[in-house]
C-alpha cells in the first residue's frame, strides 16, 4: 500500500527527516512513536503534501503510484487521508457543504456519480452516530468555536465520510481527555478495513490501548530507529525514550560515526 | 479653483440654464429655490480635487475630464431588464428610471397600504407635497459643492418613500436606475428621498445598473429621514461596467430610539465613490452601516463614511469588506464623530479586504474624532490573502487548489451578503455577487 525509501524532508532550510523507510501493508496499523521534535508530525504533513516542507531526497510509493509527484487534493482522491493534529477553523464554509464538496471531489475522479445534498444528508446522518456528533455540527462553519475533542471528532467524521484506503492520525489524541479519546479510537477501529491501511502518529502510548497496532516504530532525530510489535509502545510507556537514544548513541560509537 | 472644474462648472452652469424651465414644478418653486442654492454652492466651491482631504486617495481628475449632459427620455426594449428586479419581493412596488427619466411600461405602481406614499418625486414636487417642501436638499449637503450639488441643482425626477407615523410595512419597495450612456458623454443624476415617520418601518433596495457601452457619470443622492423610533432598511446594489464613473451620496439622519441598517454592495465600475454620511440626532440609536465590494482590472473603488454621534446612548456598528483582484485599487476612510454630549456612545467599524492580486492595494483609514470621556470605539482594519492552511486544508479533502480559493472567498463575501435581513433581497444580491466574483476571479488566472 504504501512504501517510503529513505525520505528526506526539511522546512525553512532545517532537514527533519533523515533517511525514513517503511512499508505499510493494506489492513496494517502502524504507530509512529517518538519525543516532541523527531519529525513526527512532519511524516504525516509531508505524505499529505504541504509545501511548506521540502522533499530533499528519497520516494514514496503508495498504491504503486509516485506520492510525491502527486498535488495534495490528487493524493486526497487517490485515497490518503490525513487527520490533522491543529485543525484549521475556517469561518463562513458551511461544514457540510465542505464535506459534500471535499467527497464529490473525489467520487468524481473516480468516475462515480456525485451526490446530491439530500441523499448525501442520509450518509453523513450514518457517519454522525459512528463519532457520537449531532446534526448541529452540520450547520456551523468548518471547526469553528468547536471544542478540542469535537475538533478531533470531526477529523474521524470526516474520515468516515471520505473513505480512505491510507489514514494518517496526527496526534489525535492530544488535547484529548479519556473520553473523548475513547470515541475517536472506536470511530477509526470501525473504519478499519482489510483494504484500508492506517498509520498512528503519538507521543503517548495511551491512544494504543485503544487503537492496537500491528507495527511499533520509533522516530528520533528525523530516523526510524527501532521498530517492533505493541510491546514496544509499552516499553517507551514505562521508560520513556532515553533507553532508546542510549542504544542509538551506543551504536553510533560501535560503528564510529 | 483649477481649469477643470471652472470648465465643469461653466458647463453644468450652461446646462442648468438652457434646462431650468423644463425641470419638474417649474422655476417659482420652492424646490426651485433648493436648485438655485445647490448651483451657487458648485459656483462657489467648485468640484474637490485631490488636495482636499477627502479626495486624497481617489484622484477626482477623470470625472471632469469629459462635459456629461443628460440624454434626456430613452425607451429600453432589452427584455434583460427583468435580470435586474428582485424575484419574490411581494406585491411591492417597483419605481424604474431609464437615464433619470420615468419609465412607465417597466414599472409597478402598486396599491400600497394606508399610510404608505409611494411617488415619482416630479409629481410630489409638482404637487407641492409637503415632505418635498421640509426635507428635499435639507437632509443632504450641499454647502461644499461637489457632486451632491451637482445632483441637486438638477433634481427633477426619482423616487420619493414616505410613511406616515406608525405605519409598519415588510413588503420591500424597490427603485432601479438605469443608466443607458448615449454616444456623448452621459450625465445621470437618480434622487430618492424617504421619508419614514415616527415610530414606522419600512425597507427599501436601490438598484444603480449601467446597461450598455459609453463614458458616463452616474451620480446619484439619497436622502433618508428617520423619525423617533423608526426603523429602515436599506440595501444598494452598484453595477457598472468597466467604462463607468459612479459617485454616490448618501445622507441619513436618524431620530431618537431608530434603528437604520444600510447595506452597499458594489459590483463594478472603472472610478466609484460612495459617501455616507449619517448624523445620529438623538438618543438610543442603533445604526449599522455594512459595505462589500468587489473589484478587478484597473478599477478603483473608494468608500467614505461618516458617522457623527451627535447623543449620548447611541450605537453604531461598521462593516466594510473589498475583495480584490488584479491592479485594482480600494479606499476605505470611516470617519466616527462622537460629539462632547454624546457620552456612552458605543462604536465598532471594522474593515476588511482580500487582495487575491499581487498588485491589488487597499488604503485603510479608520478616523475617530472623540470628544466625550464615556465611549467605546473599536475600529480595527485587516488586509491580507486567503489563509494558506484553510487553502491546504480543503485540498487535502480532494478539493482542488481553484476552487479552494473560490470556496474561501466566497465565504468572505458571504459574512456581509447573509447581513441582508430580507430573504428575496438576499438572494437576488447572493447571485449577482457569485456572478461578479466568477468574473474577478477569471481575471485573476489570466483567462
Amino acid at each position: 500500500m504504501l512504501k517510503i525509501s529513505n525520505l528526506h524532508a526539511s522546512v525553512e532550510g532545517t532537514q527533519i527527516l533523515k533517511g525514513i523507510s517503511l512499508d505499510v501493508a493494506p489492513g496494517e496499523v502502524h504507530a509512529i512513536m517518538g519525543p516532541n521534535g523527531s519529525g513526527k508530525s512532519t511524516l504525516a504533513q509531508v505524505l499529505a503534501g504541504h509545501d511548506a516542507y521540502e522533499v530533499n531526497d528519497g520516494s514514496v510509493s503508495f498504491l504503486d503510484k509516485d506520492l510525491l509527484d502527486m498535488s495534495p487534493e490528487d493524493r486526497a482522491r487517490e485515497g490518503v487521508f490525513l487527520a490533522f493534529q491543529y485543525p484549521v477553523e475556517i469561518p463562513g464554509v458551511n461544514t457540510a457543504y465542505f464535506l459534500r464538496t471535499g467527497l464529490n471531489e473525489i467520487l468524481k475522479s473516480r468516475g462515480e456519480e456525485e451526490m446530491d445534498a439530500i441523499d448525501f444528508l442520509q450518509l453523513i446522518r450514518e457517519k454522525l452516530k459512528l463519532v457520537e456528533m449531532d446534526e448541529s455540527f452540520l450547520r456551523r462553519s468548518v471547526n469553528e468555536g468547536f471544542s478540542g475533542g469535537e475538533k478531533k471528532r470531526h477529523e474521524v467524521l470526516q474520515m468516515a465520510v471520505l473513505e480512505p484506503r491510507l489514514a494518517i492520525l496526527d496526534e489525535t489524541d492530544s488535547g484529548l481527555d479519556i473520553d473523548a479519546l475513547k470515541v475517536v479510537a472506536n470511530g477509526v477501529n470501525e473504519l478499519r478495513a482489510p483494504d484500508r491501511s492506517t498509520v498512528v502518529v503519538t507521543h503517548y502510548q495511551r491512544l494504543l490501548d485503544y487503537i492496537v497496532p500491528d507495527f511499533v516504530h520509533v522516530l528520533l532525530d528525523g530516523r526510524i530507529v527501532r521498530s517492533g510489535g505493541k510491546e514496544l509502545a509499552l516499553k517507551l510507556e514505562e521508560q520513556g525514550y532515553d533507553w532508546i537514544r542510549a542504544e542509538v548513541a551506543g551504536q553510533q560509537q560501535t560503528v564510529g560515526v | 479653483m483649477n481649469p477643470e472644474s471652472t470648465q465643469n462648472i461653466e458647463h453644468y452652469g450652461s446646462l442648468f440654464s438652457a434646462s431650468e424651465a423644463d425641470l419638474s414644478g417649474g422655476a417659482s418653486s420652492t424646490v426651485h429655490a433648493v436648485r438655485q442654492a445647490a448651483l451657487e454652492a458648485l459656483r462657489r466651491e467648485g468640484f474637490p480635487t485631490w488636495h482636499d482631504e477627502a479626495w486624497r486617495h481617489t484622484n477626482p481628475a477623470p470625472l471632469l475630464a469629459e462635459l456629461y449632459r443628460p440624454t434626456g427620455k430613452i425607451s429600453l426594449t432589452e427584455s434583460g431588464l427583468s435580470d435586474w428586479s428582485i424575484e419574490g419581493l411581494g406585491d411591492g412596488p417597483l419605481l424604474v428610471f431609464v437615464n433619470g427619466q420615468f419609465d412607465e411600461a417597466h414599472s409597478r405602481l402598486t396599491d400600497v397600504p394606508d399610510g404608505v406614499q409611494i411617488q415619482r418625486l416630479s409629481e410630489a414636487i409638482a404637487n407641492k407635497n409637503a415632505h418635498v417642501a421640509e426635507h428635499l436638499g435639507k437632509i443632504a449637503q450641499c454647502e461644499d459643492g461637489g457632486f451632491a450639488a451637482l445632483n441637486t441643482a438638477f433634481v427633477d425626477d426619482g423616487a420619493l418613500v414616505s410613511l406616515d407615523p406608525s405605519t409598519l410595512w415588510d413588503v420591500p419597495v424597490e427603485i432601479l436606475y438605469i443608466t443607458r450612456p448615449g454616444p456623448e458623454p452621459t450625465l445621470v443624476t437618480p434622487r430618492t428621498l424617504v421619508i419614514a415617520g415616527d415610530g414606522s418601518q419600512v425597507q427599501f433596495v436601490e438598484s444603480f445598473v449601467t446597461i450598455g457601452e459609453g463614458d458616463h457619470l452616474t451620480t446619484p443622492v439619497t436622502e433618508i429621514w428617520l423619525g423617533v423610533g423608526a426603523q429602515v432598511e436599506h440595501t444598494r446594489l452598484q453595477i457598472d461596467t468597466d467604462q463607468g464613473h459612479h459617485t454616490s451620496s448618501l445622507f441619513v439622519r436618524e431620530g431618537e430610539d431608530a434603528r437604520f441598517t444600510s447595506h452597499s454592495i458594489g459590483l463594478g465600475g472603472k472610478l466609484v465613490r460612495n459617501d455616507v454620511t449619517t448624523f445620529l440626532a438623538g438618543e438610543r440609536i442603533v445604526s449599522t452601516l455594512n459595505g462589500l465590494f468587489l473589484s478587478r482590472g484597473q478599477e478603483h473603488v473608494d468608500n467614505y463614511t461618516s458617522i457623527e454621534h451627535a447623543a449620548p446612548n447611541c450605537e453604531s456598528h461598521e462593516l466594510y469588506k473589498g475583495i480584490l483582484a488584479d491592479k485594482s485599487n480600494g479606499v476605505f476612510c470611516g470617519k466616527i464623530h462622537v460629539h462632547q454630549i454624546a457620552q456612552q456612545t458605543d462604536a465598532y467599524q471594522s474593515n476588511q479586504n482580500l487582495l487575491i492580486g499581487d498588485d491589488a492595494g487597499i488604503m485603510s483609514k479608520p478616523q475617530l474624532e472623540i470628544y466625550a470621556d464615556d465611549v467605546k470605539c473599536s475600529h480595527g482594519s485587516t488586509t491580507g490573502e486567503l489563509d494558506d492552511e484553510a487553502i491546504f486544508y480543503l485540498r487535502a479533502r480532494g478539493i482542488g487548489e481553484a476552487t479552494a480559493r473560490g470556496v474561501l472567498t466566497r465565504a468572505f463575501a458571504d459574512e456581509l451578503v447573509d447581513c441582508i435581513s430580507h430573504e428575496a433581497i438576499r438572494s437576488h444580491v447572493d447571485a449577482l455577487v457569485t456572478l461578479r466574483l466568477e468574473q474577478v476571479l477569471k481575471s485573476e488566472s489570466g483567462s
